[in-house]
């Protein structure tokens, strides 16, 4: 049967009414959003300072090649290649663990996992920053009891990026975690038991029968996963700073020296125009290959 | 005489024309921002006094915290709303004068107020002969002692007893030397290149062996990579490699200088005042930030034989006006900017427990110190020394300093290649 394709006027018509309840936050997206989003991208076709702002085309964009293509956004390629995946496979794992437990358990677990996402950032970086240092942390204290030297967690160029993944990655997982549970719990008991009568063990079931079925799940959070952490800059301006020697130096915090330390807003938002423009096309490659393997 | 003149003339059209407004009944808004003290207090003790001698003007009050400062007022200069009077940290508004955004303060101050400020102060806060800002109060940057661990250690008698001794980086070494003799994991030195707060306790080392980041006075000509600062910087390098100060210099932040120091894990320490003030170290030890109640003695910088001692690094408060086309507002900003720092500075400086910038300004927790007496005399004989920060890119230098530290720290480059980096792109920032 051939299906009829209406027009908008039909549609408005027909679906008023849900078109009037998403309008406020359309809007609302629009004016805190896209509306900076679309000042950033003319931003970055000028050369602007505080005091003057005057057309240069694609000048800010030249100028990119020499510093921008290099350390910072090779920094920022290794961040997400580590956190992506990471993030990713550790909270489904933790969540199909704690999947296992009742709902008190389940609930207590949960609970500690989000607890760093609630506490402030700065105070969960001086938290890290003390277990990080190098003469009274608590993580070369407990390696001097295994004979091992002290490891310069953030003055060390691999360590830095893999200490401020750890920061990250404890302090974002949880949100990972409550949403991969949220989807597990909405698997239908009924495909579970039949995998089990089938002799299949609980990896197995969950390798095999819950991960496709929250495969738009997994989508949902490498999407947002993979945009976060090219955008990483918290973590990194108050633990390093960029160091040690701009090891940890990312687009995000290039963008903001640029803009915030040496005035040339057109450069900065040039910086971002770049950032939007890979965030998009990996996510874009990301939504079309993972929609191909939808179970469902 | 002429001065004296022009200076009323400023201060006389100021009045006539905010008074033109109370005349007509009409209200001024000034918009004020500050990052030093607690909203209510600021209200209480400077903008209800001051709006009832000038009731035409009401001061519109935002507290903007320390570390937002600077991205802040710079985000309302790029949208064209900045405040229109700021009090806080002065090491930021360089750039901002620079770039015509604030008035030259120096034409609404008689001589006689000009005079009252500290030797040197006028010129730290001046570009091109405009003096940017009201200098208020500062935190001093000197070397430090704990007192109580180098008794304990045996030392103390090696080290000069007296801000009015002298000594030098030999005679440091050798008592760095009995120190980790006596414990290695006390170190007599702390270094840090990461963060760009508390930079200058950083570059205080240089001083001692002459080095600044403009020697000649020359804003484009950056000399911290001078053979006295390459000197200074392989001498912090062989610290660290002897043990005199801790590894890690590449990831240290200057907060950790007081960790180190309530921790009594560094006898040395060149840093903030504070912690000499005898109130303070009672503090630290009451709320058990401080496991002992250390004494901390303020002393004489070492420095290499045959340099002079250096002036002190300061971390000043400031306030500044901000150009405004509005002439009624730009002149009652100036009345009130002037008004705070005639009225209320005691009250200011006292709160946030630093040194007054002003001769006439002798706040009560000061008086009977005898540090500050002693920090008086020194500052009367050597002055301040500037660490840059008149300099319009002294925030983007700051960013650039430590990369090359920590690629000296590191061993990825020698104290030479370091410093001379630190200083091409220093000087690329004026291209």
């Amino acid at each position: 049967m051939e299906i009829k394709h209406r027009g908008l006027g039909y549609r408005l018509k027909k679906g008023w009414p849900a078109y009037l309840f998403i309008m406020p936050a359309t809007l609302l997206i629009g004016l805190v959003k896209v509306k900076p989003m679309l000042e950033g991208i003319i931003l970055s076709f000028y050369k602007a300072g505080l005091k003057s702002k005057f057309f240069v085309g694609l000048e800010n964009f030249k100028n990119l090649t020499g510093t921008f293509l290099t350390q910072e956004l090779i920094n920022t390629l290794i961040f997400a290649a580590i956190l992506v995946p990471s993030m990713l496979i550790i909270s489904l794992i933790l969540a199909g663990m704690i999947s296992k437990f009742g709902k008190t358990k389940a609930t207590i677990f949960r609970g500690a996992f989000y607890l760093p996402k609630v506490t402030a950032g700065v105070v969960m970086t001086m938290v890290w920053l003390w277990m990080f240092n190098p003469i009274w942390g608590i993580f070369n204290y407990i390696l001097s009891f295994m004979g091992i030297k002290p490891v310069m967690w953030l003055a060390d160029p691999v360590m830095s990026k893999l200490s401020v993944c750890m920061v990250v990655i404890v302090s974002n997982v949880a949100s990972s975690i409550i949403i991969f549970s949220a989807a597990i719990a909405g698997v239908s008991k009924r495909y579970l038991e039949a995998a089990s009568l089938e002799g299949a063990n609980s990896l197995q079931i969950f390798r095999y029968v819950t991960v496709p079925l929250i495969s738009p799940t997994v989508l949902f959070l490498l999407l947002t996963t993979t945009s976060g952490s090219f955008q990483i800059f918290s973590a990194v301006i108050l633990l390093t700073e960029g160091g040690p020697m701009h090891s940890t130096l990312t687009v995000g915090l290039n963008i903001y020296h640029q803009g915030f330390l040496y005035y040339r807003f057109g450069i900065a938002a040039a910086h971002g125009v770049v950032l939007l423009a890979i965030i998009f096309i990996i996510c874009f490659f990301q939504f079309r290959i993972m929609r191909r393997r939808f179970e469902y | 005489m002429f001065r004296k003149f022009v200076v009323g003339l400023v201060v006389g059209l100021m009045v006539l024309l905010v008074g033109q407004f109370a005349l007509a009944g009409e209200i001024i808004e000034i918009d004020f921002w500050e990052s030093q003290q607690p909203i209510d207090r600021v209200m209480k003790n400077v903008i209800e006094p001051f709006e009832a001698e000038y009731p035409n003007i009401k001061i519109n009050l935002v507290f903007v915290g320390p570390g937002q400062m600077h991205d802040t007022v710079s985000t309302a200069l790029a949208a064209g709303m900045p405040p229109n009077v700021l009090l806080g940290y002065s090491g930021r508004l360089a750039k901002w004068a620079w770039e015509g955004f604030l008035i030259d303060h120096k034409w609404t101050l008689t001589q006689t107020e000009i005079d009252n400020f500290l030797p040197g102060v006028v010129d730290t806060f001046s570009i091109e002969g405009k003096l940017f800002c009201y200098p208020c109060y500062f935190v001093p940057v000197v070397f430090t002692a704990n007192k109580t661990l180098l008794e304990r250690i045996g030392v103390w008698d090696l080290v000069p007893q007296s801000i009015e001794e002298d000594w030098t980086i030999s005679d440091f070494m050798m008592i760095a030397e009995k120190v980790k003799e006596y414990n290695p994991d006390i170190y007599s030195a702390f270094f840090h290149a990461n963060g760009r707060g508390g930079d200058v306790y950083m570059l205080d080392y240089f001083k001692g062996f002459g080095a600044n980041h403009y020697a000649s006075g020359d804003l484009t000509d950056v000399t911290l990579n001078s053979e006295a600062g390459i000197e200074a910087l392989e001498w912090m390098g062989e610290m660290v490699d002897r043990g005199y100060a801790p590894k890690g210099v590449a990831a240290f932040k200057s907060s950790d200088i007081a960790k180190m120091r309530n921790a009594g894990l560094v006898v040395f320490s060149s840093g903030a005042m504070s912690p000499v003030l005898p109130h303070v170290a009672r503090e630290m030890y009451d709320t058990k930030a401080s496991p002992e109640l250390w004494e901390w003695k303020w002393i004489r910088q070492p420095h290499l034989a045959g340099i002079d001692s250096p002036g002190i690094f300061i971390s000043p408060g400031v306030i500044s006006v901000f150009q405004t086309e509005d002439s009624q507002k730009l002149a009652a900003s100036i009345l009130f900017a002037k008004w705070v720092n005639n009225n209320t500075m005691k009250w200011f400086t006292e709160q946030s427990g630093n040194i007054p910038l002003q001769k006439s300004v002798e706040p009560k927790h000061l008086i009977k110190n005898e540090d500050y007496a002693r920090l008086s005399d020194y500052l009367a004989e050597y002055g301040i020394t500037d660490a840059g920060i008149h300099s319009p890119h002294y925030t983007q230098i700051r960013n650039l300093r430590f990369p090359e530290l920590q690629a000296y720290f590191m061993g990825k480059k020698t104290a030479k290649e370091a410093l001379d980096d630190f200083a091409k792109a220093a000087e690329d920032l004026w291209k």
